[in-house]
């Protein structure tokens, strides 16, 4: 462990000694699995069982781990060999993080090094480096407003399809924020919890909207009467139909040059008033548009209205995953429940802080940043006294260093 | 609900068991000269399954028609040919699926909640064209349409409504064939613990019928040599586009290698292919390579991914008329070099 580490793992063990609420527990935690990554070496201690949160905790005071995770499976044995295991079951899961999600500020906010020749840039990584062709880059992400703000709509998208599409009770529904850069959404249902990998990845299709056939929703063009007219879903009709027609309204709404329409289409979109196109039966009502620009537009509306979730997680039926209440090793902020009331007033860079007090650290590289409706930074190469929630972030994201 | 008509049509169902376990009868006391026409119905059940891959739903004797299902599946589970319990499970499956579809919603419904336990509720609701009788629980659809592969059984392109799948009537039925064929395999599957003196000479005469129709089980084995004609759409576009120096994302990475490892390219050979890409670096190629291989980490030989999960990662492409018929890249190698070096099986009957 370098200084930096061991700073960050006496500052987790102060906050895990001082720990003194009850760690919230899913559903059956006896036959989760349990694991830890160490920093040292970053080691993972796995097939480990609890049946009571105080022993959780004394484990986790005890080994003092960067990252705090469970199984979303149920198993007989969760302490066997995976292949011995004997599974039972598991959550359906959803995670959704600004990896996967093409916010525009990412330019702004993340960064990368070659570890060759030292050559740094904005934004995401290039394969190879720009200047000697070296594939060995260090990525510097950070988390930032509009990056979580996009995650959390994604979340909301994806609770609506799963409130109204799979029938989900709100009560067997947990939502998480993971400590960094997204939110985690479980379900727990003794219906869907014995669900293969393929079934949960129809389910995920689903959700992602991929592979969807407007056709095969119906909207075609039928001969009425020796005319030629387009038929299709309606608003209000249940799953994908009626989404996609509410979301062929937003599309509308949108630049039309954007949309790959023709110039006389954008102008018959600008110049119409689209609650007008949406007076019933619209499909055919509008001048121009036949039926390979409403299939064109549904696609958009479709992936306007689908939830960017991170397939590979949902699909995952072994999946260890984050623990609410514990400490994420990438930030030093908690990962937490959140309330389905409380989703739209949750404030990650203000509810998600552990660390009180103040430390002095050196700041090598950092963009401003808010924390706790306070501003931070831009720093460069210089030693500041921050109040730990922020050191701690700092320190976590290694742009700084302890002093001294 | 069910009168003897039905279970006849449909000896699946758990009340056609109950029927025969309360007869009370003994295999022994079936070769009585009244039942021949069981034992009769039970050898063409089998033989039309595997001539044909159809058995017929004409019902002439109803008793026979009930009685001779059972014996059929012994027969299948003391032949021990997984081929042929395949084929008889699938043609039996479709008869009921041809039987099923004339059938009222009060009756589907009915069969469906009781024999396979589905939750469905009653629906009388049209959305375009099309007529849905039947709303069945999110679980229950999905269960048998991730075997079915028309683009209609994706659940992105299904009516979703609070966590029931609407189906139409020839839907349900179609996926009951699923039920049908599952249960008959399970069925079919049990060993019993002795042969039945009566049954010895049937079982020979199965694995005779089996001979002729399936021909002799020949063990096809993959060509020493890799054969690159004989690879699917999916691995030759990988191949074309690292060679071109495109960049080919983790999964598609991962299809490629395991692919050629199992179809017997050697370590070397795939770590080269890996060459052209633009990240390449040697040594975490070979760790990753060999990894697959099952020479390290967690000692697995990783098998290539399923179709499915290929077409949810985008790394599947331009599927062609052979892709239609199988599920993995690893089958599709399978097919086509057997035709390419002319070793299949021989089909024919003689």
């Amino acid at each position: 462990m370098n200084p930096t580490e061991q700073l960050i793992r006496r500052k987790f063990q102060e906050y895990y000694l001082s720990f003194s609420k009850e760690f919230y527990l899913p559903p059956h935690p006896e036959a989760r699995e349990y694991g830890f990554l160490l920093f040292k070496e970053k080691f993972m201690v796995r097939h480990r069982a609890f049946r009571e949160p105080s022993v959780l905790l004394g484990a986790i005071r005890d080994l003092v781990p960067a990252h705090v995770y469970f199984s979303t499976a149920y198993y007989q044995e969760p302490t066997a060999a995976m292949e011995e295991k004997g599974w039972k079951g598991a959550d359906l899961v959803f995670d959704i993080d600004a990896d996967h999600l093409d916010t525009p500020c990412k330019s702004s906010h993340d960064s990368w090094k070659c570890k060759g020749c030292g050559t740094v840039g904005k934004g995401g990584a290039p394969k190879t480096c720009p200047k000697c062709k070296n594939d060995r880059m260090e990525e510097q992400t950070w988390l930032c407003e509009q990056c979580l703000r996009q995650a959390k709509e994604e979340t909301n998208k994806l609770l609506e399809i799963l409130y109204s599409d799979l029938g989900v009770e709100p009560s067997n529904l947990r939502i998480f924020f993971s400590g960094h850069r997204g939110y985690h959404v479980h379900v727990y249902s003794t219906k869907l919890q014995v669900m293969g990998e393929e079934e949960r990845r129809e389910i995920a299709s689903y959700v992602l909207g991929q592979a969807f056939d407007p056709q095969l929703h119906e909207l075609d063009e039928v001969n009425v009467g020796g005319v030629r007219v387009i038929e299709g879903p309606q608003l209000g009709q249940p799953g994908w139909r009626g989404r996609m027609v509410a979301g062929i309204y937003d599309v509308l709404g949108e630049e039309g040059e954007r949309l790959g329409l023709s110039p006389a289409q954008v102008k018959t979109i600008k110049t119409q008033d689209r609650d007008e196109f949406f007076k019933r039966p619209f499909w055919s009502s509008v001048k121009g548009f036949g039926l390979s620009t409403w299939k064109i537009l549904s696609l958009k509306a479709v992936d306007r209205r689908s939830a960017k979730i991170d397939t590979v997680v949902t699909t995952d039926v072994h999946r260890l995953i984050r623990l609410p209440g514990t400490l994420n090793g990438h930030t030093g902020l908690l990962t937490m429940q959140v309330p389905r009331e409380k989703l739209d007033e949750f404030d990650p860079f203000r509810d998600s802080l552990a660390f009180h007090g103040k430390m002095r650290v050196r700041v090598k590289d950092s963009p401003q940043f808010q924390l706790a409706e306070r501003q931070f930074g831009p720093y460069l190469d210089e030693a500041v006294e921050l109040p730990s929630y922020a050191a701690m972030l700092l320190l976590c994201k290694r742009r700084a260093e302890p002093v001294g | 609900m069910l009168t003897r008509a039905d279970l006849a049509k449909y000896p699946f169902l758990s009340e056609a068991s109950e029927y025969v376990r309360e007869l009370g009868l003994s295999i022994e006391e079936l070769s009585a000269q009244e039942f021949s026409p069981v034992l009769d119905r039970a050898e063409r059940r089998l033989e039309e399954a595997l001539s044909k891959g159809r058995v017929s739903g004409e019902i002439t004797n109803e008793n026979a028609e009930i009685l001779s299902f059972p014996v059929s599946n012994l027969i299948l589970s003391l032949v021990g040919e997984e081929r042929a319990r395949r084929r008889f499970a699938l043609a039996e499956s479709k008869r009921a699926y041809e039987l099923l579809r004339q059938e009222d919603p009060e009756k589907l419904e009915y069969i469906a909640s009781t024999t396979f336990m589905w939750t469905v509720k009653r629906l009388d609701v049209k959305l375009g064209k099309r007529f849905y009788d039947f709303a069945l629980s999110l679980p229950d659809f999905l269960h048998n349409s991730v075997h079915l592969r028309e683009p209609r059984w994706n659940l992105p392109n299904r009516v979703l409504d609070h966590g029931f799948v609407y189906v139409t009537r020839d839907e349900a039925a179609r996926l009951m064939e699923e039920e049908v064929r599952t249960k008959i395999l399970e069925r079919s599957g049990r060993t019993p613990d002795e042969v039945p003196k009566l049954l010895g000479s049937m079982v020979e005469r199965a694995r005779g019928l089996v001979v002729k129709w399936l021909g002799v089980p020949t063990k096809y084995e993959l060509p020493k040599v890799p054969l690159p004609e004989a690879m699917p759409p999916c691995v030759r576009h990988l191949i074309e586009s690292l060679d071109e120096g495109k960049n080919v994302q983790h999964m598609g990475r991962f299809t490629l290698a395991s692919f050629l490892l199992n179809i017997g390219t050697g370590e070397e050979d795939v770590v080269k292919l890996f060459k052209p890409a633009t990240d390449f670096s040697e040594r975490m190629t070979r760790y990753q390579v060999e990894h697959i291989g099952g020479k390290r980490g967690g000692r697995t030989k990783y098998t290539c991914p399923m179709c499915t999960t290929l077409k949810t990662h985008g790394v599947c492409y331009k599927p062609d008329e052979i892709c239609e018929t199988i599920r993995n890249p690893l089958s599709y190698y399978k097919t086509k070099s057997r035709t390419l070096t002319n070793k299949g099986p021989k089909r024919e009957p003689n």
